[in-house]
């Protein structure tokens, strides 16, 4: 490896880089009158815990496997629709946001996902904390993959011993 | 830990590289450093919440419900034989309702990948990398749970490190 990957500037990384070059995930887009039965099924197809809630082609709200839990837990509600169990006008991130931003919201609003909208409001996908996290990683990967459980290598220098 | 200059294996906490000589440390950067010496319990975790194997899914989302989680333990004679989350709930119950009568232990993930309290957080971020899953159960030397890391509290302490980085919005 003739360039340390250690040089990078992590912190410069994540506010350089714009959401739009992250793998945004692509999840179902859904509509305020379908039954949330309908939407778990759309989420469970993509294998998904979200889906974007859109009106006229405008982003106004999103479901979550949270709400999805809250419903089957009081009653089996599973009938009731997308409209009365969303988070409506959820917080997003624009194309040109950062990494950062996305990384900084989560933090301060303890969003696990922020959908991406575009200059009209129309949603282009959903920054997921797992895929900040596995950006991260790829930033820094021989500092994560060469990672061993300290509890294994304690058990291993015992067998050696 | 792996030399970046040369790949030699060296063991955990070297300064320099035994088969180059390279400083290892300072060849990392301030992150890098401070995700591979911090174990995970410098995380706040919340405690984990146990429902037991036999119990039924619908109590275990009761459960969830009331304490506002997406995430509790599967226990049997005092050992974690699973995890079940709100994932599960999506996945296994929302097509097929009447599971929710039926054990936890028949819709939950069973044998989570569990990391030590006194593993990194670099450790961390690479199990959960690798096994794709959004929750690590911390288990103490006695293999008692004694918390659950999200990838979300993963990026909270990366988020403190740059909090004095304004947001561009």
């Amino acid at each position: 490896m003739s360039q340390s990957l250690a040089q990078i500037d992590v912190q410069a990384i994540l506010s350089g880089t714009p959401v739009s070059r992250l793998d945004l995930t692509q999840v179902p887009l859904l509509v305020r009158e379908q039954t949330l039965s309908d939407a778990a099924a759309a989420m469970r197809e993509v294998r998904h815990g979200s889906g974007l809630v859109c009106e006229a082609g405008r982003l106004v709200g999103i479901v979550t496997e949270r709400d999805v839990l809250r419903a089957v837990g009081d009653g089996d509600r599973m009938d009731a629709t997308v409209g009365t169990v969303m988070t409506s006008r959820p917080r997003t991130l624009s194309l040109d946001d950062t990494v950062l931003d996305a990384v900084q919201w989560m933090d301060r609003g303890g969003y696990r996902r922020l959908p991406v909208v575009d200059g009209e409001g129309r949603p282009v996908g959903l920054v997921d904390v797992k895929t900040v996290v596995n950006f991260l990683v790829e930033q820094i990967p021989s500092t994560v993959y060469n990672q061993a459980s300290r509890k294994m290598l304690t058990v291993q220098q015992c067998e050696g011993a | 830990m792996i030399c970046l200059d040369c790949g030699h294996d060296n063991f955990a906490g070297a300064d320099t590289c035994e088969n180059c000589g390279t400083a290892l440390d300072a060849s990392m950067s301030d992150l890098e450093q401070s995700i591979m010496s911090h174990p995970v319990s410098i995380m706040p975790t919340k405690t984990p919440i146990m429902v037991p194997a036999t119990g039924s899914a619908r109590s275990a989302i009761a459960r969830m419900n009331a304490k506002r989680i997406g995430c509790v333990l599967v226990e049997q004679d005092g050992n974690i034989v699973g995890i079940f989350t709100e994932r599960d709930v999506l996945n296994r119950i929302t097509g097929n309702l009447s599971q929710l009568d039926g054990p936890v232990s028949a819709v939950m993930t069973p044998s989570p990948e569990v990391i030590h309290e006194e593993d990194s957080v670099a450790y961390a971020l690479h199990a959960m990398s690798v096994s794709g899953y959004r929750h690590l159960p911390v288990v103490d030397d006695a293999g008692n749970a004694v918390g659950i890391i999200s990838a979300r509290d993963i990026l909270r302490l990366l988020a403190v490190r740059f909090a004095d980085m304004p947001a561009t919005s």
